[in-house]
């Protein structure tokens, strides 16, 4: 198993979609952070009201950058592999977001997140396995 | 609504790939010295503004619904990305590549029966009254 990880040529590139994933969930936490702290905006208006509140807060702006980032290395990985080998990588996501809602939020890890991220870390392996 | 924010998230992606598939980039460097030509590519330009307000439609359905009720939608994603991406761009579909995607829509689907505490007081509640 190994062996066929190690042999295949988009090996060389699933750092780079780690980073990219990994990236994009830092900037969710950040303008999820930054958006708590502004406080509920009900409403369309009501957003476009606070937007300078919104658009100087330092969470949200960390965000945007990682995202802008994220979104940066994702156009750089599409140039390089097949959309159908790069993208299921992004369910990565909810990986992360289980593992930093437990650090951050200290939410509960039960039984379902458990077999939700065995399952999806074992479809991430064996995506890796795929040459094509 | 949950169904539109999967197609422009799927269209998006597509676009994406179709636009950057005429680019060679070699590293981020390289990236940002091409990044205007890329960014007006129409195929790029497009797909980037269907990013943005696929965003904006997932903001709209969190907040009517909760995250476990969406999630089960979102991994159609993954189905929709491998067979377009088979039709569109010949891209190869092994079998690795779909017990992968078996495997993660399961985990998916682990994720919507759990509930955060929040939503358990909010059935608790429902249910009590």
């Amino acid at each position: 198993m190994l062996e066929l990880i190690r042999n295949n040529p988009h090996t060389a590139i699933i750092p780079l979609i780690l980073v990219t994933t990994f990236l994009a969930v830092g900037g969710q936490l950040c303008l999820k952070q930054g958006m708590t702290a502004l406080g509920e905006i009900g409403g369309f208006k009501l957003l476009i009201k606070s937007l300078p509140k919104v658009a100087t807060n330092i969470w949200v702006l960390l965000g945007l950058g990682l995202y802008i980032l994220s979104t940066l290395i994702w156009m750089m990985i599409l140039t390089k592999t097949p959309l159908s080998f790069c993208y299921p990588f992004i369910s990565l996501s909810y990986v992360f977001v289980i593992f930093a809602s437990r650090i951050i939020f200290k939410e509960r890890i039960d039984g379902y997140k458990i077999m939700a991220i065995i399952l999806i870390i074992g479809g991430v392996v064996m995506l890796s396995m795929s040459r094509s | 609504m949950i169904l539109v924010f999967t197609v422009l998230v799927v269209a998006g992606q597509l676009l994406l790939k179709y636009g950057l598939s005429n680019f060679v980039v070699d590293g981020l460097g390289e990236l940002m010295k091409q990044i205007f030509a890329i960014i007006f590519n129409p195929f790029v330009f497009i797909g980037l503004a269907l990013y943005v307000v696929s965003t904006g439609v997932w903001l709209i359905v969190l907040s009517r619904t909760s995250l476990s009720f969406c999630y089960p939608f979102i991994s159609i994603s993954y189905i929709l990305i491998i067979i377009t991406s088979r039709i569109f761009f010949n891209e190869i579909i092994d079998l690795y590549k779909v017990i992968a995607i078996v495997l993660i829509i399961a985990g998916v689907f682990m994720l919507s029966m759990s509930r955060t505490e929040k939503e358990k007081i909010l059935v608790d509640k429902t249910r009590g009254e």
